[in-house]
């Protein structure tokens, strides 16, 4: 059965700002990609997240740098960019955006699209009432970008690399991953304070 | 010769085909959640329950046109326990309630005119892509459409064409009801309410199943009371409704292939005065495929809708089988086009009951319905997109129609579009205009006119909508609608009876809608919206202009409304102030009513509400009819429990 969680409801896009923040302490960028300017997390298409960063991002040090929404809608807005969320009312034009994030150092985020079909590193679904996001190791990979291991077994999904004799059970899996739980939440919980 | 009177059997018959009760979407502020979302963790997060994720309302804050969107938060906090009383929510529509039982709902005018024989005919409504308006008349009958109202999810209106996408009948407006997956409605809900006007409950249970896959089921029960006649007496026109449904849904919201099912049941007794009950039944069925591809998105849809309605006295009676399938494709060519494209196919078969006063010739037809269209998106710069698309449409009167549609929006900032637009839209001939015989006596008195051609639009439009911060959105556009083959009535030649439906009138209708929501607080939204309307029809050239150009529709010329939503931690209050203008004929004063909800969450799973409607009257009247009625200030007491 299905309990009806905590009482409080929140707004998706809220939610979703919130885990774009977390995402970076959970991502290593190259050190040629970091610079020396601040943190910046580029959105398009999704107007109303970009505002919850706005409330949220001034003030909060990211990877030790202040950070910053940027609102993108063409390639040549990239430079600088750390994280690329592409939002769900992105249209046809950021099939632009999408193939010059693919290429850099730039943890791009799709929002519910089939798989990583997107190109996404991370996509966030919809499970029932909740906000979830899966992870793809190999479009990291690509990226340059590397991922700590901390954030997989939250993820509702973790594409990787093919080698699939290493890969686990996906049963199996799961279980670890629910131990993990408890751990991660613990450490989480230290790291905020 | 009375007209309006003599002719009125086939109006009052007609409206009992047709039917038979504030706030905003709640969620803490900006500011309060966010900061509360910093602070949780990733698991945290991943817990954490939303209000909406679903795509949809999002892609359509971006499109250029007349839309406003009921959340199923914003029905929920307004107390509304009916499809018609929620879409009072919307500022862009004309709702009106002509007794217990039934509603004129129109969008842009023509809101029907009941005693010169109109019905509000040119609006389509779906509920989960289900057409529902009645194809005998093109009208709705409200009192039939039905949903567990907690399992709604939005309520897209359109005002302004729509025909390109949805074809017959989007003509002044569309609404799009569309209920939660059952991914969304898993646990259990029981709710029981009573008040002076209604009596209701209902239960639902969903759950998951296998790996991605959910069900619920439902159950619901009403009975709401009578209204008044202006002398005070009671109306007699009480009625009860049972009702039960299911959906399942295979595979997740995001998987790439999801199947869903679904269907409702429902029967009603509805009392009339000094004549029998009532009564009907209404079953439906709805299969779905939708397939999300790299490039492609598709969907593919078939449902059977069956409708038996028992009217003793007047006679009325028909059984109504509906068929439809269809086939949609979104494709995403590249960087400029996104093409959507489709054909559909709807089939009718109806069986009228005769009778002596009112009668259809054939009494039984199928009617088909078939359309192929197709829209393509197509970006012309970063900030400039032209959508044009058409629908060729075919029905079995009028032969085929073309339904052309033309956007260009242009996006100044990211806060905010200016769109313009130019669309053809009809109304397509029903059995009520071809086949119809009224008889006054033994004297042929109304016919049908085998040649009826489509009521149609051609309609503009400018609108802007802007975002300048999360706290404050508005929207504001105005349009211009130019008429022509509307309905009229004609005498024959000599004899003046048999009267003749005809299409001998024409002109334009202009207007503007606003709406806006502004946060005032973290703990207080004011929404306030209002349209207003012109109207210049008048009657072709050598017509007899009988019954006057009112008789397109008896509309008020402005209404106004004012949301308010305050929410706290257990509590939340929102309440809606609404001014309509006078109908001019019949004439119908103009009238302010205010509707209010108290709700309290006693604990995590006990929810207790108090809502009060019409609240500045004992009785008010929205259409003046003789046999329209008054409707009284109610309360009404509700209790949910979920698990």
């Amino acid at each position: 059965m299905v309990s009806v969680a905590s009482a409080q409801v929140f707004s998706a896009t809220a939610v979703k700002a919130a885990f774009l923040h977390r995402f970076a302490s959970y991502v290593e960028w190259p050190a040629d990609a970091m610079g020396g300017g601040p943190f910046i997390i580029a959105v398009a298409g999704a107007d109303e997240v970009a505002t919850q960063l706005d409330v949220l991002l001034p003030g909060l040090a990211v990877q030790g740098r202040p950070a910053e929404v940027r609102r993108v809608t063409r390639a040549t807005e990239l430079d600088g960019v750390h994280i690329l969320y592409l939002g769900p009312d992105s249209a046809a034009r950021t099939r632009e955006l999408r193939d010059a994030a693919i290429n850099r150092p730039i943890l791009l985020v799709t929002d519910g699209e089939n798989g990583f079909a997107g190109g996404g590193i991370i996509n966030f679904v919809q499970s029932g009432s909740r906000v979830r996001f899966e992870v793809s190791l190999t479009a990291a990979e690509r990226a340059r970008l590397k991922i700590d291991s901390a954030l997989l077994p939250v993820a509702a999904r973790v594409e990787r690399p093919p080698q699939a004799w290493l890969e686990p059970r996906p049963l199996r899996r799961a279980a670890f991953a629910n131990r993990l739980d408890g751990l991660r939440a613990a450490l989480d919980v230290r790291r905020v304070r | 010769m009375n007209l309006p009177a003599t002719s009125r059997p086939l109006a009052a018959l007609c409206m009992l085909w047709v039917a038979s009760p504030a706030s905003a979407q709640i969620v803490a502020s900006a500011a309060d959640q966010i900061s509360q979302l910093s602070r949780m963790s990733l698991e945290e997060l991943s817990n954490v329950e939303v209000t909406s994720v679903s795509k949809a309302p999002q892609s359509l804050s971006t499109a250029p046109a007349s839309i406003y969107v009921i959340t199923g938060e914003e029905i929920e906090h307004s107390g509304a326990t009916s499809i018609p009383e929620a879409l009072r929510l919307a500022p862009n529509l004309q709702v009106t309630q002509i007794n217990s039982q039934e509603y004129q709902i129109g969008a842009r005018g023509f809101g029907g005119n009941l005693e010169l024989q109109n019905f509000s005919n040119k609006i389509l409504i779906l509920i989960d892509g289900r057409s529902v308006y009645n194809p005998l008349f093109s009208g709705v009958a409200y009192d039939q459409q039905d949903v567990l109202m907690e399992d709604i999810d939005r309520i897209e209106v359109i005002s302004g064409p729509g025909a390109t996408l949805w074809g017959a009948n989007a003509m002044n407006g569309v609404i799009n009801i569309i209920t939660r997956s059952a991914h969304e409605t898993r646990g259990a809900s029981l709710r029981a309410g009573t008040g002076d006007q209604e009596t209701a409950a209902s239960a639902r249970y969903g759950a998951s199943f296998g790996d991605d896959n959910a069900f619920r089921v439902y159950a619901k029960g009403f009975d709401r009371d009578e209204s008044y006649q202006p002398s005070g007496d009671k109306a007699g026109d009480d009625w009860r409704k049972a009702m039960a449904g299911f959906r399942m849904d295979l595979g997740s919201d995001s998987a790439r292939d999801r199947f869903t099912i679904q269907g409702d049941y429902q029967e009603a007794t509805e009392s009339q005065l000094a004549a029998n009950d009532v009564d009907f039944t209404h079953a439906n069925v709805v299969g779905r495929w939708e397939r999300s591809g790299e490039n492609i998105d598709t969907r593919l849809q078939l449902y059977a809708d069956t409708t038996d309605r028992d009217q003793p006295v007047s006679g009325v009676a028909f059984d109504l089988n509906t068929y439809d399938l269809d086939f949609q494709q979104t494709v995403d060519t590249g960087e400029r086009h996104q093409v959507v494209w489709g054909l559909g196919r709807r089939h009718h078969d109806y069986d009228i009951v005769n009778t002596p006063g009112l009668s259809f010739a054939p009494p039984n037809r199928t009617l088909e319905l078939t359309n192929v269209f197709a829209q393509d998106v197509i970006a012309l710069g970063a900030r400039l997109e032209l959508t044009a698309g058409v629908k060729f449409e075919e029905n079995s009167y009028s032969g085929w129609s073309t339904l052309p549609d033309l956007r260009l929006a242009w996006a100044p900032n990211e806060h905010a579009l200016l769109w313009g637009a130019a669309s053809r839209a009809i109304r397509a001939p029903t059995p009520l205009d071809v086949d119809v015989e009224e008889r006054v006596g033994s004297v042929l008195f109304l016919t049908g006119n085998p040649d009826f051609r489509p009521e149609q639009v051609d309609a503009y439009e400018i609108g802007y909508r802007s975002q300048p911060s999360g706290s404050f959105s508005w929207l504001f556009s105005t349009f211009y609608n130019e008429y022509d083959d509307l309905r009229t009535i004609e005498p024959a030649v000599g004899t003046f009876t048999p009267l003749r439906w005809d299409n001998q009138m024409k002109g334009h209708t202009s207007g503007v809608e606003f709406w806006a929501n502004i946060q005032v607080a973290s703990w207080w939204r004011i929404s306030p919206g209002l349209r207003s309307l012109t109207k210049d029809l008048r009657f072709s050239e050598g017509a007899s202009g009988l019954l006057g150009t009112e008789q397109a529709g008896n509309d008020p010329e402005f209404q106004v409304q004012i949301k308010s939503a305050m929410v706290f931690t257990r509590w939340s209050v929102d309440a809606m102030l609404r001014h309509v203008d006078e109908l001019p004929s019949p004439p119908n004063p103009a009238y302010t009513e205010l509707s209010a909800r108290v709700a309290w969450r006693a604990s995590e799973k006990l929810e207790l509400a108090l809502s009060g409607f019409n609240l500045l009257d004992d009785r008010h009247s929205e259409y003046a009819l003789p046999t329209a009625r008054e409707i009284p200030r109610s309360i009404y007491a509700e209790a949910r429990w979920t698990f």
